[in-house]
């Protein structure tokens, strides 16, 4: 390392970032997602579809100017940290990620939602420990890239995972994704956003649907294969009636995303990871 | 927009219909998962006429009431609630979907089910007026919060008829038609013809085929009964058409109405084990598709006439049963007599009306209507009156004077020729079967608003579809069985009775009257009673 010029990062500025971060996730709706809800509802012609996104809109605007959370579910904590080449955290890195969201959570006024225990659920009071996925990416130098994305379970509850066969192909995917969306009908707050992970490993499709609903509302696929297939679910899954919470409409998802990974000559994981109508997330780069 | 306020009372949760727009006012109570667990030995609130909102609100920041309190998912108290409502719990507030337990008790105990829009947290704090931690203090925002709400705004998603907003806006599964298509292509047809025998050596093919295989014709030859214990026929039915009446398309010709019998023979292997073969012919001629079934006639052990317009299709029917030794069946007649009469069977026994004395109003006087008409008859229900498009029969009366003051009402006719004022009509506990497929005469949900009491249909996406599958598997399942040479009319009440005694007193309710034509015991219990009332005759 002699001669490189490492860059010290101190765990407290890691801390301020995700602070920051979970107040401004839960606080203020993405401009991509609003702008989506604003094309949906002049497309709408049920009145109820359009008053309930006319809500939406009301509630994000009511939500940022007298900083209340967009939604009382502020969800558990997911963290994406990307580390580039050349940087030295000085401290526990998680054990900071983990303070940043206490006091965010806190600050914010948000809610405390996570069980110390999947079966026991003695309620933490301060809604960590996070979830946290690091990634080290050498195409960055000097930097740490940090994303909150606070996750609610009226959504999350309605996601699943399946390892298809090889040969179930396209329509393999086209009726697993669509069975998923359909059976969550009004469960997860449409119109939702619906993050797809194809290929990898079950837990790696898995972690792929999750990321997939960080893409900016209204960007296309790179690549012209899969923007097709992206377009041609979205009709679909608008085409099943569920509409703006549920209460039917044109509007069902605002926008599917589809992550892919190279996978293994014998199967096929396919991950459906659902977002709500507000899919939060913000990111700040140290 | 509506304005309500609580505590609920009878007369307003009626007024209040599915898809309603209102703003609540008063006091309410939040309650989620844990605090409902808690409720269930304890409720900390007089719970009559009262509403629980299904929330975890946030922290109120300084100056505010409270923090951001919108719906959570309901689903999960549907195992709570019934007991609730049973005590006197009036309204629910949440999102999504109830399950059938939670509407039966909305309607039972004239409930309501609203909606808050997801998501819509902040909005919804600035609603609230007051509020003050009541029980369960432990459980932090899980804690039974009282809030004092204005003009809080919601929307009626069951209201007490049972009528479901989600049923009738979400989930129109647009994409059969496509995917079927699709399918069709890969499956280049759902039957195909399997052989019995191992074919492996030179003595099997000569056991199987020549020179052995002389042997058994020849003793068909001297007794000809024999043929239905040396061939397949004993267990073989044909499907024949013409292709003049299929499903709503019309006379399609023969080669198009194949995809229909291909799907009814699947029908007949799946549920009643029985090997049956499409016929489709080429002609609409009387005497041609008699003389076609006749010749043909004694390869199988039934034949099942199918998708025949009427008026042909009686006098075909009456012509083969004469001509033909092996029983005649024409499923869109006596199928659909048989599923009908089992349903009206358990559902006036659900609202306590006597057969003989309820009045019946049968729309559409075709192949279905009438057949319906003799067999209701048959069995004892003698108060019926028949309807086509001009009106009552006999007196040419409007279907409207027809179906006042009636107790059921069975559509075997067109699309949304019922209105809801057209059910309002008719007789307390009203019975509606509305079959048009598939569209049917009336919307279940525009039925229940009526009033109707028990709606039933032909569609798989409402409660108490109608289906003939119900009855042929097993109906031929059992003619075959012991050799029946006819289909009488006692075996065809004895079928009805096999499927109306498949759901149990226990069982049933005004969305349960009949079993799902996915349940295969259905076809078992239709074969057993068939075959027993056959031996008997």
């Amino acid at each position: 390392m002699s001669g490189m010029n490492i860059r010290i990062i101190e765990a407290e500025q890691i801390t301020n970032a995700v602070a920051e971060l979970c107040v401004k996730a839960n606080t203020c709706l993405g401009d991509d997602i609003q702008a989506a809800l604003i094309k949906a509802r002049k497309r709408e012609t049920l009145p109820l579809a359009q008053t309930t996104l006319d809500t939406l809109l009301k509630n994000a605007e009511v939500a940022a100017s007298e900083k209340l959370p967009i939604c009382q579910d502020t969800g558990m904590a997911v963290v994406f940290v990307t580390i580039g080449e050349n940087v030295h955290i000085s401290g526990d890195i998680s054990g900071a990620i983990n303070e940043g969201v206490r006091r965010g959570y806190k600050d914010g006024y948000c809610r405390n939602s996570v069980v110390s225990d999947p079966l026991r659920r003695i309620n933490t009071g301060d809604n960590t420990p996070s979830v946290i996925h690091y990634e080290f990416d050498g195409n960055k130098s000097g930097t740490v890239e940090i994303t909150v994305a606070p996750k609610g379970f009226g959504s999350e509850n309605m996601g699943g995972t399946a390892m298809l066969k090889p040969s179930d192909g396209a329509d393999g995917i086209e009726d697993y994704v669509i069975g998923v969306v359909k059976s969550a009908g009004a469960n997860p707050c449409p119109p939702v956003i619906v993050g797809v992970g194809i290929g990898g490993t079950a837990e790696k499709a898995a972690l792929l649907s999750k990321k997939a609903l960080l893409r900016k509302v209204g960007s296309s696929h790179p690549d012209s294969f899969w923007a097709e297939t992206e377009a041609r679910l979205l009709a679909k899954i608008n085409g099943l009636g569920i509409g703006p919470a549920g209460f039917g409409g044109k509007t069902t998802a605002l926008a599917l995303h589809i992550m892919t990974y190279p996978t293994h000559i014998a199967g096929l994981p396919v991950a459906v990871n659902i977002g709500c109508h507000a899919t939060r997330h913000q990111t700040t780069i140290i | 927009m509506r304005k309500i306020t609580t505590p609920f009372t009878d007369e307003t949760i009626k007024s209040l219909k599915t898809g309603d727009s209102v703003l609540l006012s008063g006091t309410i109570y939040t309650g989620r998962d844990s605090a409902h667990k808690r409720m269930m030995s304890e409720i900390p609130f007089e719970v009559e006429g009262q509403a629980i909102y299904y929330s975890g609100p946030c922290p109120a920041p300084p100056g505010r009431v409270i923090g951001s309190v919108g719906p959570t998912t309901s689903s999960r108290m549907d195992a709570y609630s019934p007991q609730l409502i049973e005590r006197g719990l009036k309204v629910m507030i949440g999102k999504g979907e109830r399950d059938r337990k939670v509407i039966d008790a909305i309607r039972t105990h004239t409930g309501l089910y609203l909606a808050a829009i997801g998501g819509a947290a902040a909005l919804m704090s600035l609603c609230v007026e007051k509020s003050e931690v009541i029980a369960f203090d432990d459980l932090g925002t899980e804690a039974v919060h009282k809030l004092t709400v204005r003009d809080m705004p919601l929307v009626v998603a069951v209201d007490c008829k049972g009528n479901n907003l989600y049923k009738r806006n979400g989930v129109k599964m647009s994409c059969y038609a496509e995917k079927s298509l699709k399918k069709h292509y890969e499956w280049q047809g759902k039957i195909e013809v399997v052989s019995r025998v191992e074919l492996n050596t030179q003595e099997e093919l000569s056991v199987a085929y020549t020179p052995g295989v002389a042997e058994p014709c020849v003793a068909i030859q001297k007794d000809v009964n024999l043929s239905y214990e040396l061939t397949r026929r004993g267990n073989t039915v044909a499907i024949v058409t013409d292709g003049s009446a299929v499903l709503g398309l019309g006379n399609i010709g023969a080669e198009a109405a194949m995809p229909v019998m291909e799907g009814k023979a699947v029908l007949f292997k799946e549920f009643g084990g029985v090997d049956a073969i499409p016929i489709c012919i080429r002609s609409g001629d009387i005497d041609e598709i008699v003389n076609t079934v006749r010749l043909i006639a004694g390869s199988f052990g039934g034949i099942n006439l199918e998708d025949i317009s009427a008026p042909r299709c009686f006098e075909i029917e009456r012509r083969l049963k004469e001509c033909c030794d092996i029983p005649i069946f024409h499923d869109d007649q006596h199928g659909t007599a048989i599923v009908v009469l089992a349903a009206l069977r358990n559902a006036l026994k659900l609202v306590g009306k006597k057969a003989a004395e309820a009045k019946i109003v049968i729309n559409g006087a075709g192949a279905a209507g009438t057949a319906v008409s003799l067999l209701l008859k048959e069995s004892g229900m003698n108060n019926i009156a028949m309807c086509d498009k001009n009106g009552e029969i006999n007196t040419g009366a409007s279907l409207f004077a027809t179906m006042k003051g009636a107790d059921v009402f069975i559509g075997l006719s067109a699309p949304d020729c019922v209105t809801r004022e057209m059910v309002a009509g008719m007789n307390k506990g009203s019975i509606v079967f509305a079959m048009a497929n598939p569209v049917p005469e009336i919307m279940p949900d525009e039925a229940k608003a009526g009033g109707a009491f028990i709606v039933g249909t032909g569609r798989s996406d409402f409660p108490n579809q109608i289906n003939n599958v119900l009855a042929f598997p097993g109906l031929f399942r059992g003619v075959l069985d012991v050799r029946a040479r006819d289909i009488t009319t006692e075996m065809k009440i004895a079928a009805a009775e096999a499927i109306a005694g498949m759901v149990s007193d226990d069982e049933l309710c005004p969305d349960y009257i009949i079993p799902s034509p996915l349940n295969r015991l259905a076809a078992k219990a239709v074969a057993k009673a068939v075959a027993e009332k056959a031996a008997s005759q």
